[in-house]
């Protein structure tokens, strides 16, 4: 009887209206091409050991039968690593970050005081990315976003 | 497992940001990253939230050592010198603890080769001590970031020469099997410390540095050269003829070289056919009396003993007595 009330709690919403996501990590690995140019690869993130990088690949997707509007994926910046500059990206996405965990803004806005002087946020201040999809989400449209960080 | 290409120029200081990791987040620690969604559901204008966690990463060991040699300047000695002493301190710039094989080698292309090269580990006061400090015959371990102090001691050679140098190297290996020779970036399974996740091969698994040990201006022992010769003769007939009443003035030469003497004794014994002249033992033609104590002489029976002392290098001392044949 409980579980029976709770699936009806449940109901309304996964019927008609849901948003799953899956986050997956990888090894960045770079390397220089013949043409001048480095390759980046996403790897099994196995072996991964300080210095390295690792993305994180965030998959987005409508499960409902209604688009759902004004999806926005937050992700704090993992403990040991630093983010990497300009490593955030998302087709359709805007993309603001923070160095509180709660005020969002574009990276070139973002400052930090620091010892009485307020100076711009540098890579080892993102506490948090932000991602805002620009349009509605279809039913059974997805997507990605993703990010990488460098392990301390 | 997918992998995904994708081909980005990076910037120069995008590069050089990844140069030098110290040590870093331990070997072990745990990565976790959690995503959070929330949408809006514009039919019932309810919103939502959803999030994922993405598999935790536990961190490899990476392994990495530093090794400085201390003495950035020749360390000077003499030939045949022992336990000449170069300081050099081995860091795990890893992140794990790790044990590090020692191994010190004379370099080739140097003059002179330092003998019986031995590694000693610090006590811990900085300071070579044979009675305190260990010789090292088995492999060190350091935890993350610890550094140690390593004495590489040697003996220069009775044969060198003045300027000859002896290089010396240290250099400190990762234990990790599979690691010697391996490339920046392998892998190994199974290896790591204190994490599941293996061991990987950093930039640095081995290192070496060296110091030179130097034969300095050779020092010589101070020594002390003394001559002694028959200055004149005076026979009782006014002539120069050896016979019995004949006064002989004997000169003794002292001069210290290579260096000042301290506590220089002179001890003449006058032979049985003589008969040293009471009170005429000069020195430096500064007349001294016999007794004993009063003075730099002393005279018994027929032993003089001259007690000069301190006596500066190349200063020469001279010592007169007259002797009667008898």
């Amino acid at each position: 009887m409980r579980l029976l009330t709770t699936l009806l709690f449940l109901l309304p919403f996964s019927a008609f209206a849901g948003v799953s996501l899956e986050s997956q990590p990888y090894r960045v690995v770079v390397t220089p091409q013949e043409d001048g140019s480095m390759a980046e690869e996403w790897k099994e993130a196995d072996r991964i050991a300080p210095g390295d990088k690792v993305g994180y690949r965030i998959t987005y997707v409508n499960t409902g039968e209604e688009p759902v509007s004004g999806v926005t994926i937050n992700n704090p910046v993992p403990d040991n690593t630093v983010f990497i500059m300009n490593s955030a990206n998302g087709t359709g996405a805007t993309i603001t970050y923070s160095v509180d965990g709660s005020q969002f803004a574009p990276l070139g806005e973002l400052k930090v005081l620091e010892g009485g002087e307020v100076r711009p946020a540098g890579a080892a201040d993102i506490k948090s990315i932000r991602w805002v999809l620009n349009d509605a989400l279809a039913a059974d449209a997805s997507g990605n976003v993703e990010f990488q960080v460098r392990v301390k | 497992m997918k992998t995904l290409t994708k081909t980005a120029l990076l910037t120069a200081g995008l590069l050089a940001s990844t140069a030098s990791w110290a040590a870093g987040t331990d070997a072990g620690s745990i990565i976790s990253n959690t995503a959070t969604a929330t949408f809006d559901d514009p039919a019932t204008g309810n919103s939502g939230t959803t999030s994922a966690t993405a598999p935790d990463i536990t961190v490899a060991e990476l392994i990495n050592v530093n090794v400085t040699a201390e003495n950035t300047v020749p360390v000077e000695g003499q030939p045949g010198d022992t336990d000449q002493v170069l300081e050099f301190t081995v860091t795990n710039t890893g992140n794990g603890t790790e044990a590090f094989t020692l191994d010190a080698t004379n370099l080739t292309g140097d003059d002179i080769d330092a003998d019986n090269v031995t590694v000693y580990l610090d006590d811990g006061d900085g300071v070579f001590n044979p009675a305190t400090d260990t010789p090292v015959t088995t492999d060190i371990v350091l935890d993350a970031d610890e550094a140690a102090t390593i004495f590489v001691v040697g003996d220069l050679p009775v044969d060198a020469t003045t300027g000859q140098q002896a290089d010396v190297e240290l250099t400190a290996t990762s234990a990790t099997p599979g690691v010697d020779g391996a490339a920046p970036g392998t892998l190994i399974p199974g290896q790591g410390t204190n994490t599941p996740a293996g061991a990987v091969v950093g930039e640095n698994p081995t290192d070496s540095d060296s110091a030179t040990l130097q034969v300095g201006e050779i020092v010589t022992d101070a020594t002390v050269a003394i001559t002694k010769t028959i200055e004149s003769r005076v026979d009782p007939f006014g002539g120069t003829t050896d016979v019995p009443g004949t006064v002989v003035t004997y000169l003794i030469t002292v001069t210290p070289e290579n260096g000042p003497v301290d506590n220089l004794v002179v001890a003449d014994s006058i032979p049985l056919d003589l008969t040293l002249v009471p009170g005429s033992v000069t020195i430096d033609t500064v007349a001294k009396t016999d007794a004993a104590g009063d003075d730099e002489v002393d005279v018994a029976g027929a032993d003089v003993t001259v007690t000069l002392g301190t006596v500066a290098q190349d200063t020469t001392v001279e010592i007169r007595l007259e002797a009667e044949i008898n």
